[in-house]
């Protein structure tokens, strides 16, 4: 048995965090038990709906105490601090985060069983973490075009692999034979993010004019599933497996 | 800082009171404290001041 979404009314009403997150339960499982029935997936993918769920919902009262405090003060204090915040929000963008109930953030995974553990990556998202967003050109075909890097997201296996130009390493490109004779489920695509104008303009390939860096493994439906630094050859292959 | 300039913000801090009055002094601190937290940019250094200032204060007893 299911009990999913905002069915339990478990956190305050303040920061339509109970909502959201039935939203989330339900998306959360609808891709899982889609994969499962398709055989896109193994079984146990759907363990991980109360592995990562019940972790949110743990999180949520949290978020909602935080709103609840905002809109209902216990104390002077939490009305005198606000008040405070709030005068100096406009000349003092720092402070503006303080006076945010927080309404919008999303719950990173970060015990997920769907984690394919590495080393962290010093400047990316923790394995589990939301994809960040971020302006992106994408190169293909000799043709160039401004998107997202949400625009990477697919039904399919997404690696990115951060570099200057778009030159693959012949053992990172074998990745993708592995991929095919291991018979994974979905596609596996590497994708290459650039800091400069990628010289092969026929691959798929992302390039950030801004030169930022962001994450690279992603599991399927945009959370960062790890990241490379140590790794072996066949390790994101490992982390599809998942 | 040396000490005299520790005691020009000192006696500043008590001329800007004045100067607000006592009704609007607990919302110029709290001000004074969000802006000296965010330049502190440390939030160990930052609990442990709240802690300071806080120790051999007592809340008065309620009846």
């Amino acid at each position: 048995m299911w009990f999913a979404g905002n069915a339990a009314h478990l956190v305050p009403i303040f920061s339509v965090r109970g909502t959201k997150s039935g939203i989330d339960d339900a998306d959360n499982l609808a891709w899982k038990l889609a994969f499962v029935i398709n055989s896109v997936g193994p079984e146990r993918l759907l363990d991980s709906y109360s592995d990562e769920r019940v972790f949110a919902a743990h999180e949520n009262p949290g978020y909602g105490k935080k709103s609840t405090e905002f809109m209902a003060p216990p104390s002077f204090a939490f009305e005198l601090m606000p008040t405070a915040v709030l005068s100096l929000a406009v000349r003092h963008p720092g402070m503006r985060l303080l006076i945010n109930p927080r309404q919008t953030s999303v719950i990173s995974y970060t015990k997920s069983p769907l984690n394919a553990m590495s080393d962290p990556l010093a400047n990316g998202p923790a394995p589990g973490a939301v994809l960040p967003e971020c302006p992106l050109a994408l190169v293909e075909r000799g043709d160039v075009r401004g998107a997202h890097m949400t625009g990477l997201v697919a039904l399919r296996f997404t690696a990115l692999y951060f570099c200057e130009t778009s030159g693959i390493p012949a053992d990172l490109r074998e990745l993708e034979v592995h991929a095919r004779t291991r018979g994974l489920p979905l596609p596996f695509t590497l994708v290459p993010v650039c800091r400069r104008q990628p010289i092969d303009a026929t691959r798929l390939t992302a390039w950030d004019r801004l030169g930022r860096t962001a994450p690279d493994v992603r599991r399927a439906p945009g959370h960062a599933a790890s990241h490379p630094p140590g790794w072996t050859r066949t390790w994101p292959l490992d982390a599809c497996e998942r | 800082m040396t000490d005299s300039e520790l005691d020009t913000v000192y006696t500043r801090l008590c001329k800007t009171m004045t100067e607000l009055g006592e009704p609007s002094s607990p919302l110029f601190l709290a001000r004074f404290a969000l802006l000296a937290i965010g330049r502190l940019g440390n939030a160990d250094a930052a609990l442990r001041l709240i802690e300071n200032a806080c120790d051999g204060m007592n809340a008065p007893a309620t009846r």
